[in-house]
């Protein structure tokens, strides 16, 4: 038996959640279950071979490793992310085949189709296993076409290609990352399984792609569902928009720096949801106070500021009924603490107050100051300063106002996205 | 063999997972969702406090009691939070003012179903609730086809609105005498059988 090619070509979901809020994930859920379903695979293919072998440890190896890559990219609004799976019976050249492997993972990000296209004709990946992930596609479409894809290729390797003994097996993967991952597992297992020519291939084959095929369904069914949330908690954000004027785009832009710098400080994946949720519902309580107090441009008096002090409390009461997100009404509560302690609404000082109601605190203060919207509706009781001054300004307050630790990365956030347009 | 059926147990428990798990899961989600907006525009005034549960709730007993279905009836408890989602948008001035509407602050709050129904309609997991919000307050010998939850939650919410002005007798009265008017009589019924078994 010549050269066996395995080309698939993936499309990934395309999720509009991603365009309204800058991305509230759950990638980090379905790698942790890629990766355990993985390795669950691999255990029960050695069982059933009997057998140590390489192949199948590269198996493993490599869906690691294009998920390592994965998370390394980090960035998840990727135009054109590709990877590369191999099926190598020789070792070391196997090992050499993951090593390119996982560099290009790594630049997931950045590969243009050009150098894709040199990649993928060069005669080195004869026995490769690779995936085009192209975005842009609906959820629905993208099920039918995984269905579609499965079925077919069931009928093809059962009925046509086992007989003739054709070398080739063409299809096409579609899905969501943690799919495209699983089906990348079972294409390298298939293959590697054709090489060996054991006799329990046909039976293994069919588990695999059986296991697939109810996983994927699952999974897709669990994003849904909390795609809806996530689309509830901004519906929830969005009620402030008819109550007030400005304060819908406030709440997306410190959504989206709340992200950034918090992936600055480390926070991981997951928890980076519930922040960028608490971003978006921080001023939620605002609606309880009187628009006019909102939109009144000179001073105001003991009475207004009084009630303006109450929102954070209201937003807490509001977020405390969405149990999922029990965490994030803690943070709100804070989200007008200082860090010398004189803040409202219970006096907290330093390390008592969440960090994560620190990070609000700071964005909060920066996108007050500058003020700047793509809908046209500014701050109406203070004129926007340049995000310099602003800078400037928060510089000052560090150490009384504001957290130093997380100061300092906020201001290389800001720095970095200089001359962006957010 | 062992693998093909720890495979099978695999898929069982995927099914499982999508077919009982999920759905308690996604329903659950669209209650708290719907809890959090209806707080969200209590807040906005002293009167409102805590009405939107009860109004929920008392939809959820009457569609009991008409024999509507487990669905429709959960679609009538989430909508009965949504309701009046539209009031998020009528100046709290009015809202809080204790005394009688001028005719003009009356047709500023009598705008919230539309006001409501098209806020509805922004969000892709609430638009199916739309028809339901809207409607609301439509009188039913204008346009008796209106959906059944919307009936409901018209009769429920001005029965508990009454009832924390004028008290529980002379709420039932109110809404009685706009039977076939303003109200669904088969609603009203339901709502006279309920009040009476408690």
């Amino acid at each position: 038996m010549g050269s066996r090619v395995l080309c698939y070509v993936g499309l990934r979901p395309q999720s509009k959640q991603l365009k309204q809020h800058e991305g509230v994930s759950d990638r980090t859920l379905e790698i942790a279950l890629a990766i355990t379903l993985s390795l669950i695979l691999v255990t029960v293919a050695r069982i059933a071979t009997g057998t140590l072998s390489w192949v199948g440890l590269t198996a493993a190896f490599c869906t690691l490793c294009f998920l390592q890559g994965r998370i390394l990219s980090r960035s998840f609004v990727v135009q054109i992310p590709f990877f590369l799976v191999c099926a190598i019976k020789q070792p070391f050249l196997g090992l050499g085949f993951f090593a390119i492997y996982t560099v290009f993972t790594i630049l997931a990000a950045k590969v243009t189709i050009k150098r894709l296209t040199v990649i993928l004709s060069s005669e080195l990946i004869t026995y490769c296993t690779f995936a085009i992930l192209l975005p842009k596609m609906t959820p629905e479409l993208w099920l039918f076409s995984g269905f579609a894809y499965l079925t077919l290729r069931t009928l093809f390797s059962m009925l046509i290609a086992s007989r003739s003994g054709w070398p080739l097996d063409v299809g096409a993967i579609s899905g969501s990352w943690a799919f495209v991952a699983t089906q990348a597992f079972v294409s390298t297992a298939t293959a590697i399984f054709y090489f060996e020519k054991t006799e329990v291939t046909q039976t293994l084959w069919l588990t695999l792609t059986l296991v697939s095929l109810f996983w994927t369904f699952t999974v897709y069914l669990y994003q849904r569902a909390h795609d809806e949330f996530g689309k509830g908690v901004v519906a929830l954000s969005n009620l402030l928009n008819y109550s007030h004027v400005y304060t819908g785009s406030h709440s997306r832009r410190v959504a989206y720096l709340a992200r950034e710098t918090g992936r600055r400080l480390g926070i991981p994946e997951w928890k980076l949801d519930y922040l960028v949720h608490a971003a978006l519902l921080h001023d939620i309580g605002k609606i309880a106070v009187n628009e006019k107090i909102l939109e009144k441009p000179g001073r105001l008096t003991d009475e207004e500021f009084a009630e303006i002090k109450k929102h954070p409390v209201t937003g807490q009461k509001i977020v405390s009924n969405l149990s999922e997100l029990k965490v994030i009404s803690e943070w709100i509560r804070h989200h007008h603490e200082r860090y010398d302690g004189t803040g409202y609404p219970d006096r907290l000082d330093k390390r008592k107050i969440p960090i994560e109601s620190h990070v609000i605190s700071i964005i909060d203060a920066y996108d007050a100051m500058t003020g700047h919207s793509a809908d046209g509706h500014r701050r109406l009781y203070r004129e926007p300063v340049s995000s310099e001054e602003a800078i400037s300004e928060i510089k000052r307050c560090t150490g009384t106002q504001f957290d130093p630790r997380i100061t300092k990365h906020f201001i290389r956030v800001i720095e970095e996205r200089k001359g962006k347009v957010l | 063999m062992i693998a093909l059926g720890i495979a099978l147990a695999f898929c069982l428990v995927c099914v499982l997972f999508s077919l009982f798990h999920l759905p308690s899961i996604r329903t659950s989600r669209m209650t708290q969702i719907g809890r959090a907006i209806s707080t969200a525009v209590e807040t906005r005034s002293p009167f409102l406090d805590g009405m939107f549960e009860e109004i929920s709730d008392l939809s959820e007993q009457i569609s009991v009691e008409m024999g509507i279905g487990k669905h429709d009836r959960q679609t009538t408890k989430v909508a009965a939070l949504l309701c009046d989602i539209g009031l998020c948008s009528v100046p709290s001035a009015i809202l809080q003012k204790t005394e009688e509407w001028t005719a003009e602050e009356q047709a500023l709050f009598d705008r919230h179903t539309e006001i409501g129904a098209s806020i509805v309609k922004q969000s892709a997991i609430l638009r199916k609730y739309s028809t339901i919000v809207q409607h609301h307050h439509t009188k039913y010998e204008v346009e008796p086809m209106t959906p059944v939850a919307s009936r409901i939650i018209g009769v429920a919410a001005d029965y508990v609105r009454y009832k924390r002005v004028y008290g529980a007798s002379r709420a039932m009265t109110a809404i009685d005498r706009q039977s076939g008017i303003q109200y669904d009589p088969h609603v009203v019924n339901s709502l006279k059988e309920l009040v009476s078994l408690q």
